[in-house]
This record gives structure tokens, C-alpha cells and sequence, in this order.
């Protein structure tokens, strides 16, 4: 078994729309290890949610190769091995926090997951205990984004996909969901992608920040997040964090100063 | 804190006595009307053939009992027929234009063209279609149940959320699954606000098609009474299907509440 978890290899995607031909991402290379967090990030509308999209076999690429754990990802979907939250938590509104969580084994079929997860353990780790019957309009937006980790995590996934998780909410709330997540990360132990455009959030929760470029989409530069584990809010306010925070600034800006001058 | 304390007891009564009006409002106002009318036509002595009296409606029910709940069972009957039937096959419709991008390019402009075909002109053709009676009234109540239901059960069947399909998809569910777990249940509320415009209407239906292309039910007994010149019953009978129709929007709307209680956001 090899360290590597994810290999994208010049991949490119253009979407046509009848006369319309838009380049989204355009030769992207990336290794991501076992068990490693990453991140990408970049403007809005740049391209690194296709990027995710791509390795969630929702989108699939033009040019190129996308291979997780040395198959295809539409193999790994069908194996059932991709978790992904979404900006929406895109909770069933009929359903109850524990039926949410729930869906993925149904739709699995029980027999069928053997390293499945209990829901209650995954109420107990994502703290939600108390809310099991809840329905989800009964709960706060980051009460909700907590429910739809744990339905990401209920069939034991190796890839952890999160598009934007916590974009719509508040930076307090967002600041405890995302150290709660890295909790939950290392406990799980799974390969984890962040498509983010907040800087801090991303220096905050990964081991390596990919910086794209404005569309067509393609990585310009690779952060590597030398902040000791586990991380904790303090380390938000250390001086190594504002280093870090202003080169990946400086990265994810650049592009723009340079068409300014 | 102590804003909210001196505004809490004045925004309780408040609220007690809009829960009173919501309650009781339209009663009172319904008997008030009713009182106003029985004083106006004893006041200018009305003939009874312009406008009866509440008092003349009630001693008369008696008599005409019979009459009204013969033809009321009936108008029930075929409107329920039409209901159902219209309605199941309009659901159909709506999964194949759904599903079939040439089947909707070539219903729905029929379905529309059908649609616009005033009720009262479409009533005589389906007359000489299917025959005078029954037949023609549940046809009718059919046909008016249709094109409702299919335009909100199609729209519906589409109201799932993109990013919930995908949802589905990385979760690799199987089409039957995303049918049951997904589409039925963002469909539901508009099947049922199809079912609250269809079920009063198929009663309307029936009663037009019964007022023209029928010797019994609620419809042809507002013709035959007014043609006898028995104003009261006329007026019994327009209660008597009002109270009906009434009836059906409640016991859907009844079951739209029980059924559709979770799908509150």
C-alpha cells in the first residue's frame, strides 16, 4: 500500500455550453498523501470546487488523470469511499438529525458496510447527542453543517471531500466547527480536501494550502503549513500563523496586482 | 431585558385577541350576514322568488331532504370518480413528460390546448363522445382535475435540490432509490396543492356537466327547480354544494398537514 491518496496528473476541464467553450482548470498536478489535509484555494468562480467535483466523480475531467487510492473516481464512488459537505448542509428537511445521518446506510443497505460507523458514536463526536429527533429547521446553520459531517463519515469513507463547508457561516461559528473538525479528522484518521477562499481557515486546517490562480484554474503555488498538531484556536493568534497567512495572501493575490499594474 | 419585559404583557393581549379574531371572526361575520339578510327581507318583504329568507331555507330543508341528499350523493359520487380518475392519470402524465423530453414536447401543448377550452363548450362535445349521463359528467370532472395536477405534479417531480441529486449520486443510490428518498418527497406538496384546486373542482365540474348533460345530482336539480319555479330549493341547493366543496379543500388540506407535518423548513 502506498502513502498516496490522491494523484491528479495535468488535468484540465473545459465545460461547453452550445457556441461557449469556458476553461475552468486548466493543468493542474497534485500528489496528496494518506491521510493529510489539504487545501484549496483561490478566488471565487476560479475552478478549485471543480477541482473537488472532479475527485467526487460529479464532474469528469477533459484532459488528464484523477486516480484515488490508484482507481479511478468513479470506482471509488461506486465502493462508496468518498464523504463530501457540502456549502448547503443539504439535510432532508423531513427527516430527523439521526435519519439524516442515517440515509447513507440506507441507501447502502446495511448488510452491505461493514466498517460502517454507529450513529450514535458519530452524534457523540460531532456533539450533537442531545438533538438525535431534531428536525433539521429546528437547528442552527452550524448545527446542521455538524449533521452533514457525520452523514459523510457514516459509511467509513477514505476521502473526505468538503466544498466551502462552513462559506455561510458566521466566523465564530465557523472557527469552532473547524477546530471540532480537525478533532474529528484526527480521530478518524482520513484523507481530507478543503476547497476554502479564507486564508486563516485554510493555514488553520491543513498540512499543505494549493494556491490557484483565477480561472482557467491552476496551482501556483504550494504552501507547506509547518504549524505544529494538534492545532488549537491560540495558535490563530502566534506569529507563525500571520506568517503564514500573509504568504499565502501574497500567493492568491498576486495574480490581481500584477493585471492592476 | 427590560424592553423586552414591559412589551411582553401588551404583545400577550394582543396576541389573545388577533387568536380570538382568527378564531371566531369569520363565524360571527357569517351570522351577521345572515341576520342582516333575515331583517332585510322581512323589513322590505322581498318576494321569495328575488331572495328567500334564511327562515324560509331552513323550514324547507325539511321538505326537500330527500330530494337534495339523492342528488347530493350522486354529484358526490361523480365528482369523487372524476377526482380520482383525473388525477391518476394526470400523475402519469406528469412521470412521462418528466422522463421524456419528446413525450412533454408533445403533450404539453395539448394538454394546454384542452385546457383552454371553456368548460362549458368542452361539456357538449364530451356529450356526444360518451353519451348523455353518467359517463359525461365524470368525463368532466376529470378533464377539469387534469391539467392542474399535471402542471404542479411535473414541476414538482423536478423541485429536488441540485447539490441533493448529487447528494444521491456519490452515495451511488439507485434511480428507485432517488425516486422514493428524494423526488416523491419534495413532489408531495405539489401534489397536494394540485389535489386542493382539483378537489373543489371537480365538484364545479360535475355540477356543470350535470346542469347540462344529466337528469340527476345537485346540477340538474338547480335546472329542474329553477325551471319549476322552486326558488328555495334552488337556493338549498347552492348551500348544499357550497358546504360540499367546502368540505372536499378541508379534507385535503386535513390530509396535506397530517402527511406534509416534517416538511416544514
Amino acid at each position: 500500500m502506498s502513502d498516496v491518496s490522491i494523484v491528479l496528473e495535468g488535468v484540465s476541464k473545459t465545460f461547453v455550453d452550445g457556441a461557449n467553450r469556458v476553461h475552468a482548470v486548466e493543468r493542474v498536478d497534485l500528489a496528496i498523501a494518506r491521510g493529510e489535509f489539504v487545501a484549496l484555494i483561490g478566488p471565487s468562480g476560479c475552478g478549485k470546487s471543480t477541482v473537488l467535483r472532479m475527485l467526487g466523480d460529479l464532474e469528469s475531467p477533459s484532459t488528464g488523470s484523477v486516480t484515488i487510492d490508484g482507481v479511478s473516481p468513479g470506482e471509488i464512488r461506486k465502493r462508496r469511499q468518498i464523504g463530501m459537505v457540502f456549502q448547503e448542509a443539504n439535510l432532508l428537511p423531513w427527516r430527523s438529525v439521526y435519519d439524516n445521518i442515517a440515509l447513507p446506510l440506507e441507501i447502502a443497505g446495511k448488510s452491505a458496510v461493514p466498517g460502517a460507523r454507529s450513529i450514535d458514536d458519530l452524534l457523540e463526536l460531532v456533539g450533537l447527542k442531545d438533538f438525535r429527533d431534531a428536525l433539521p429547521w429546528q437547528l442552527s446553520g452550524g448545527m446542521r453543517q455538524r449533521v452533514a459531517i457525520a452523514r459523510a463519515l457514516v459509511l467509513n469513507p477514505k476521502v473526505l471531500l468538503l466544498d466551502e463547508p462552513f462559506g455561510a457561516l458566521d466566523e465564530i461559528t465557523r472557527n469552532r466547527l473547524n477546530i471540532d473538525l480537525l478533532k474529528i479528522w484526527t480521530e478518524v484518521g482520513i484523507t481530507a480536501v478543503l476547497v476554502t477562499h479564507s486564508i486563516s481557515e485554510a493555514v488553520l486546517m491543513s498540512d499543505r494550502i494549493f494556491v490557484m490562480s483565477p480561472r482557467p484554474a491552476t496551482i501556483t503555488t504550494t504552501i507547506p503549513v509547518t504549524l505544529p498538531r494538534p492545532r488549537t484556536a491560540q495558535m490563530q493568534r502566534a506569529p507563525e500563523f500571520f506568517d503564514l497567512v500573509a504568504r499565502t495572501g501574497e500567493a492568491l493575490y498576486r495574480p490581481f496586482e500584477t493585471e492592476a499594474a | 431585558m427590560a424592553m423586552a419585559e414591559i412589551g411582553a404583557p401588551a404583545a400577550a393581549s394582543r396576541s389573545g385577541a388577533y387568536r380570538f379574531a382568527l378564531r371566531w371572526g369569520s363565524p360571527i361575520f357569517v351570522l351577521l350576514i345572515i341576520l342582516a339578510w333575515q331583517a332585510a327581507t322581512t323589513l322590505w318583504q322581498i318576494p321569495i322568488y328575488i331572495l328567500p329568507k334564511p327562515t324560509d331555507l331552513v323550514t324547507g330543508f325539511v321538505r326537500n331532504a330527500g330530494m337534495l341528499s339523492r342528488g347530493w350523493g350522486i354529484t358526490v359520487l361523480e365528482a369523487s370518480a372524476g377526482f380520482i380518475i383525473g388525477n391518476v392519470v394526470s400523475i402519469a402524465v406528469a412521470f412521462l413528460v418528466t422522463w421524456s423530453p419528446t413525450a412533454r414536447a408533445g403533450i404539453m401543448p395539448l394538454a394546454l390546448a384542452i385546457k383552454s377550452v371553456p368548460m362549458v363548450a368542452i361539456t357538449p362535445l364530451i356529450t356526444l363522445m360518451v353519451g348523455f349521463g353518467h359517463s359525461t359528467v365524470v368525463t368532466v370532472a376529470a378533464v377539469v382535475c387534469f391539467f392542474p395536477t399535471l402542471v404542479n405534479v411535473s414541476r414538482g417531480l423536478k423541485a429536488a435540490p441540485r447539490s441533493q441529486v448529487e447528494l444521491f449520486r456519490i452515495l451511488d443510490a439507485n434511480p428507485w432509490q432517488l425516486f422514493w428518498k428524494l423526488r416523491l418527497p419534495y413532489a408531495l406538496p405539489y401534489l397536494f396543492t394540485a389535489l386542493r384546486i382539483t378537489a373543489p373542482a371537480a365538484i364545479g365540474g360535475t355540477m356543470l356537466a350535470e346542469y347540462v348533460a344529466s337528469n340527476a345530482g345537485l346540477g340538474y336539480l338547480i335546472q329542474d327547480s329553477y325551471t319549476q319555479f322552486r326558488f328555495v330549493l334552488v337556493w338549498q341547493v347552492v348551500i348544499v354544494a357550497t358546504l360540499t366543496t367546502l368540505a372536499a379543500y378541508l379534507t385535503v388540506a386535513h390530509f396535506e398537514r397530517r402527511l406534509l407535518a416534517r416538511h416544514r423548513k
